[in-house]
């Protein structure tokens, strides 16, 4: 059944490109025509939308997790709620983000990814957690919602995703932001870009995190690149500060170390105009060892 | 309530926004509300209605929990109510709001949790209680203090019997405490009204702003002479300041501005904020230890009177009072794909595409009672009209 709806999913498609008039959008193609009509659907019908959401409306759809997306560069978005016959609460809301970048659609993406999600192969990368499947791929990222878990609904969220991420176009390699980081120990999947307040520190702005595990310990390295080196020294300060306040902190060649009691130690150093740490259950020494793959790709 | 610092004429405030603006902007300041208004605030606990709950001013609302240390600069700020949501993201506000918790210690018995679900009608009593549970176990605790119906859009929304049995048997089983209903939907009079005659909600978590409903305030009150307590959220009023020059000069924050506005109302016991860094906590606990200035007054009716009528609540009240069934939303959709989007094919196509029933033709001879209709003083005829002729290329 499910090869018989690609079929028609890839006919209307061709037949959609066709007749397209309009020029591609950001997504390769125009997001409106990125889910599928429900007609391709056997047994499902569209009960709201296709919608469309811009940076000034996304504040009207989402309950408070609208600057979230903007900060990510979101330019637009188009819901559509899927029903299975007649019953409304056989539902699967499905949204398609055009995020303006590939860095802004792997950042939402991966700034809501599930550490226990189950990784699949949609666009550049997606993961099924619960009732949601998610992907991004290009400047689009993909998120599909059913309303529970019964199978022919995550059979509809599955579908959902893999349809659009096919339709669009752009990159599926993961962004050069993340090349710096030292692949030995690096946990799959849990590369991570926060477009602001990385670790909650307003001064070390965006950067990227990821998850590291060495010697049966895990900790999380994170770096951002500053404006320039003033920036970069003012935002470790600023750094040191927050963790002077719960956490045991001594100096360290070029930044410092901490140790919060009951919690996790860390390492935060500064080069160049880079701030880079990990912090977790690692040794100091794993940190520094670490610290060092880092700063040197960074530095290469 | 709070011990007061400095006088805040609420009521004077809206009523020169609303001068300003030509219209009614925000709540319609009572004679009551105007003795409470020459009262004053600062940054303190409330009590949320008679649920017997005693919440910070400012809550943390759900972005940044996944970072335990702000969550302890959040408490050590004061801040003591956490505001999550068991169906966003498959329960990961949840899940980092329970990790978070668990790194705190004793602290997290200080701790109120507001959380809750979309439960809709037809939903089986089994299916609130899972969801409960749920919620408990992302939580990793045994107890939420206030448990929301989410995302609720009409009275009818309401009418869940298996969510009000549910939650009776989570209560006698201990799971949790008050019931309330979130909503940021357009056009929440009727729903709220329904809300409070409806008997079983205890709480409101709701969209609340200087520029929405005409008549929010009487509701809250009205609310709260039930013991309904009230959190609000979303106090930004469309979020569109960037788009005024120069509306925070002079080192203005256009965001804490309005929290503080909506601490104001004696009615509001919280007003909930995404705290993403350390200094979001700070300054915003700083802004409702300060009461509203003078400088940010005059921002808040600023805004109220550039924005006032610019941006549609979706709150559906016009659509509802045509009497030919014109689609009013979707045609002002394509208007704007039309002019601000560069997609005048595509807009013109989908017009066209609409039945013709419900296309703006209809608008031209009709006295239109969609302009009374607008609460917020919109010309949505004219629009329509302007709609057509846009998308058209002729007059209706």
């Amino acid at each position: 059944m499910k090869a018989r709806h690609l079929w028609r999913v890839a006919v209307l498609a061709a037949l959609v490109a066709c007749a397209q008039e309009t020029p591609p959008g950001p997504a390769g193609v125009e997001l409106e025509d990125l889910l599928p009509e429900a007609f391709s659907l056997e047994g499902w019908r569209i009960a709201e939308g296709p919608t469309s959401y811009t940076p000034d409306t996304l504040w009207e759809y989402l309950n408070g997790g609208a600057p979230r997306y903007e900060a990510y560069g979101f330019e637009r978005m188009i819901h559509g709620r899927y029903q299975l016959g007649d019953d409304p609460l056989s539902s699967v809301i499905a949204d398609v983000y055009d995020m303006g970048s590939e860095l802004g659609a792997f950042g939402i993406y991966s700034s809501i990814r599930p550490p226990d999600a189950t990784f699949q192969s949609w666009g550049a990368e997606g993961y099924r957690s619960g009732t949601v499947a998610a992907a991004w791929r290009g400047e689009a990222f993909v998120h599909v919602v059913a309303d529970d878990e019964r199978p022919e609904l995550i059979e509809m969220t599955q579908l959902l995703v893999a349809l659009v991420c096919d339709e669009v176009t752009g990159s599926v390699s993961p962004p050069a932001i993340l090349q710096p980081l030292p692949p030995e120990g690096l946990v799959p999947h849990s590369e991570r870009y926060e477009a602001t307040d990385l670790l909650g520190h307003a001064a070390l702005g965006g950067g990227v995190l990821a998850t590291y595990e060495i010697g049966g310990s895990r900790g999380e390295l994170f770096f951002s690149e500053l404006e320039n080196e003033a920036a970069a020294r003012e935002a470790i300060q600023a750094f040191r500060r927050e963790k002077e306040r719960w956490a045991e902190v001594e100096d360290a060649p070029d930044g410092f170390r901490f140790q919060d009691p009951g919690a996790e130690s860390g390492t935060v150093v500064r080069t160049g105009r880079f701030v880079a740490g990990v912090h977790g259950d690692l040794s100091f020494e794993a940190q520094g060892g670490l610290l060092e793959r880092l700063i040197e790709r960074l530095g290469s | 309530m709070a011990s007061h610092r400095r006088t805040i004429d609420r009521r004077n405030f809206l009523k020169l926004g609303a001068v300003a603006s030509g219209v009614a902007v925000g709540g319609c300041g009572t004679p009551e509300e105007a003795t409470t208004a020459t009262s004053t605030f600062e940054f303190d606990y409330r009590p949320l209605g008679h649920t017997g709950l005693e919440v910070s001013e400012v809550s943390f609302g759900a972005h940044g929990l996944d970072r335990p240390d702000l969550m302890r600069a959040a408490l050590d700020a004061g801040i003591n109510t956490f505001c999550v949501s068991g169906n966003y993201l498959d329960g990961m506000e949840e899940k980092a709001l329970g990790e978070a918790m668990s790194a705190l210690g004793s602290r997290r018995d200080h701790i109120v949790i507001v959380t809750g679900n979309d439960i809709r009608p037809g939903m089986s009593l089994q299916r609130v209680l899972d969801d409960i549970d749920a919620s408990l176990r992302r939580l990793r605790t045994d107890h939420l203090h206030v448990y929301l119906t989410s995302d609720v859009r009409t009275p009818e929304d309401l009418q869940v019997d298996a969510l009000y049995e549910g939650f009776e048997r989570a209560r006698d089983a201990g799971k949790v405490g008050h019931l309330g209903l979130s909503s940021h939907a357009g056009g929440m009079q009727r729903l709220l009204n329904a809300a409070i005659d409806n008997g079983h909600i205890e709480v409101f978590f709701i969209k609340y702003d200087f520029v929405s409903y005409p008549d929010q305030d009487a509701i809250l009150r009205r609310a709260a002479e039930l013991g309904i307590g009230t959190m609000v959220f979303k106090t930004n009023a469309g979020n569109r300041q960037r788009e005024i020059e120069d509306l925070e000069a002079g080192g203005l924050s256009f965001p804490q501005a309005t929290v503080k506005w909506a601490l104001t109302n004696q009615y509001v016991s919280s007003v909930s904020v995404s705290m993403t860094n350390f200094d979001t906590i700070r300054q915003y606990s700083a802004a409702a230890a300060t009461p509203l200035s003078s400088a940010e007054i005059a921002m808040l009716r600023r805004y109220a009177d550039e924005m006032y009528d610019r941006y549609c609540r979706f709150c559906g009240e016009c659509e509802a009072s045509c009497p030919r069934g014109v689609a009013v939303a979707d045609i002002n959709r394509f208007a704007m794909y039309f002019s601000y989007y560069g997609r005048e094919k595509e807009a013109m196509r989908r017009y066209h595409a609409l039945p013709d029933r419900c296309s703006a033709k209809a608008c031209n001879d009709c006295t239109g009672p969609c302009d009374a209709a607008c609460p917020f003083g919109r010309l949505v005829r004219a629009e329509l009209l302007e709609a057509h002729r846009l998308l058209c290329f002729q007059e209706a």
